[in-house]
């Protein structure tokens, strides 16, 4: 099961442009692990910009989806795994 | 979006010791604590000494160097002075070192360069040679970030570093990281840099061959833990930049302030806030036989804005029932559109209570009364009040005002005849 949030989220990311820590209900989640990275092109025929999605592990243990917008560079929180 | 400030003070422990004994100015002149050098003015700098030294090999890179000892006192109200110019730019101000401030620009815009540029000019030439101001997310970068500066000053060859942008101007260098380049910056820092942790800990980081703040962050937490316990959650945040320790509310001595913690309190509870803000002013101002000529309310929102209004009054005030009313009046002007977290309430201009004269009068019946024992009981008053009062501040005679209908006969200003 999975929360879907796709809310912007502030995020601190090391010189590869990879998250190193995202800013969630006022607090920094560091990122333990990065799971997983896709592209997701979306409905490119509609003008939807590409998005990069980071599927990762937080230290705390929780398992989170975020992706950057490729166009304007801004980072959302996509969806958080139970 | 949190922006922190850090301002260090270059020269300031020469400077202090310059103001002591001006015979010291021009030549080589270093500060030592604990057989360290603490600081050097420019002449011992150009010798080769610098700070970090110990006393004898600065005195072998420059012979004719003199020294004077560190003295913690003597600096105290610079620092403050040096706190109390940071306070013009926000109330969180917290005192690093001697030399050092951080100040909490959070929720504002950056601050211009002219803003900056009157910060280093109320600072310079009084309190050191120039200053290092830096702007980061957090304060263990902004700190970071003027070390990394200073070692650079230092030797030339330092390597620039990634997402660090430095610039000179006339009294102060900036150095600025932004949000957006903060990680890349902290991945590349030394992890001598890491200064809120003790040497002890950074010591062991070095021998398990973590060096940069990067090499922390590409090794699994669960070895970090098994190595440094509790300390590892604190480790693994500093590694990616993140420090979110706020910085408290600062009190200058000139001030009286009320702070308090209200999360999510809605304007009736902040109104009753300002109400126990208000009782706390008006007896500590009473108590110390002051009056407040300016009131600052600040409101702090929970997405790291500071709300700051500011009213001033020519009459000095101390009761409880003005500064309410005061107090309410800058929270109805206050754009408050957030969770509120805390409150803070100064008191500042403050000017000893002018006001509180005592004038007596003679009861009209009285007047050019014949009886015997009148002049007595005058005297004997007189007597009594002049007991009570310190010596000269209370007036009698010819030189007192006198209205047609009453005659004053004496006039108690404690203040008047300073």
């Amino acid at each position: 099961m999975s929360k879907f949030v796709d809310k912007r989220v502030e995020v601190r990311c090391d010189s590869r442009n990879a998250p190193l820590a995202f800013r969630w209900n006022g607090r920094w989640a560091p990122v333990n692990r990065i799971l997983e990275v896709w592209k997701d092109t979306g409905t490119w025929w509609d003008g939807e910009a590409e998005k990069t999605f980071y599927r990762l592990e937080s230290t705390a243990g929780g398992l989170y989806e975020l992706y950057l917008d490729n166009v304007n560079q801004t980072w959302f929180l996509y969806r958080i795994y139970d | 979006m949190r922006l922190i400030a850090h301002v260090f003070v270059r020269n300031f422990l020469v400077t202090a010791a310059w103001t002591d004994h001006p015979d010291l100015v021009g030549i080589p002149l270093a500060v030592i604590r604990k057989n360290r050098v603490s600081d050097v003015s420019p002449e011992a700098a150009a010798g080769g000494a610098f700070p970090g030294m110990t006393k004898r090999h600065a005195l072998h890179a420059c012979p004719g160097l003199k020294f004077v000892d560190f003295m913690a006192h003597a600096y105290r109200s610079k620092t403050t002075a040096l706190a109390g110019h940071c306070y013009d730019l926000s109330p969180r101000v917290e005192v690093a070192a001697e030399n050092e401030v951080f100040i909490d620009l959070s929720g504002s815009k950056p601050p211009t360069v002219q803003v900056l540029r009157g910060l280093a000019g109320n600072i310079v030439p009084s309190l050191g040679s120039s200053a290092v101001i830096s702007l980061a997310p957090c304060r263990l970068l902004a700190k970071a970030a003027a070390c990394i500066w200073l070692s650079a000053a230092l030797c030339a060859h330092a390597p620039a570093l990634p997402g660090l942008i430095t610039r000179g101007y006339d009294n102060f260098h900036l150095c600025v990281v932004k949000n957006e380049t903060a990680g890349m910056f902290a991945s590349r820092l030394p992890v001598e840099v890491m200064w809120p942790l003790e040497g002890t800990v950074i010591k062991r980081l070095k021998a398990l061959g973590l060096k940069t703040f990067g090499d922390i962050t590409g090794i699994p937490p669960v070895m970090l833990r098994q190595q440094f316990g509790s300390q590892a959650p604190v480790i693994i945040g500093y590694s990616r930049g993140l420090d979110e320790t706020n910085i408290p509310v600062f009190r200058p001595p000139d001030k009286v302030i009320y702070h308090a913690c209200c999360e999510g309190a809605d304007r009736t509870q902040l109104a009753e806030l300002l109400k126990q803000a208000a009782v706390y002013t008006a007896k500590t101002l009473q108590a110390r036989g002051e009056s407040c000529r300016q009131l600052t309310l600040a409101v702090f929102l929970a997405d790291c804005r500071t709300e700051t209004k500011t009213s001033s009054f020519t009459r000095g005030k101390h009761e409880i029932r003005s500064i309410y009313y005061d107090s309410l009046n800058l929270l109805n002007r206050a754009r408050i559109d957030g969770e509120v977290t805390e409150i803070s309430l100064a008191a500042g201009e403050l000017v000893p209570n002018r006001h509180s004269q005592l004038a007596l009068f003679e009861d009209p019946r009285t007047l050019n009364s014949k009886a015997a024992d009148h002049r007595e009981k005058l005297a004997g008053l007189c007597r009594d009040l002049a007991a009570k009062y310190s010596p000269g501040v209370i007036a009698m005679g010819k030189a007192l005002p006198t209205s047609r209908r009453e005659q004053m006969l004496m006039f108690v200003d404690p203040f008047r005849y300073e």
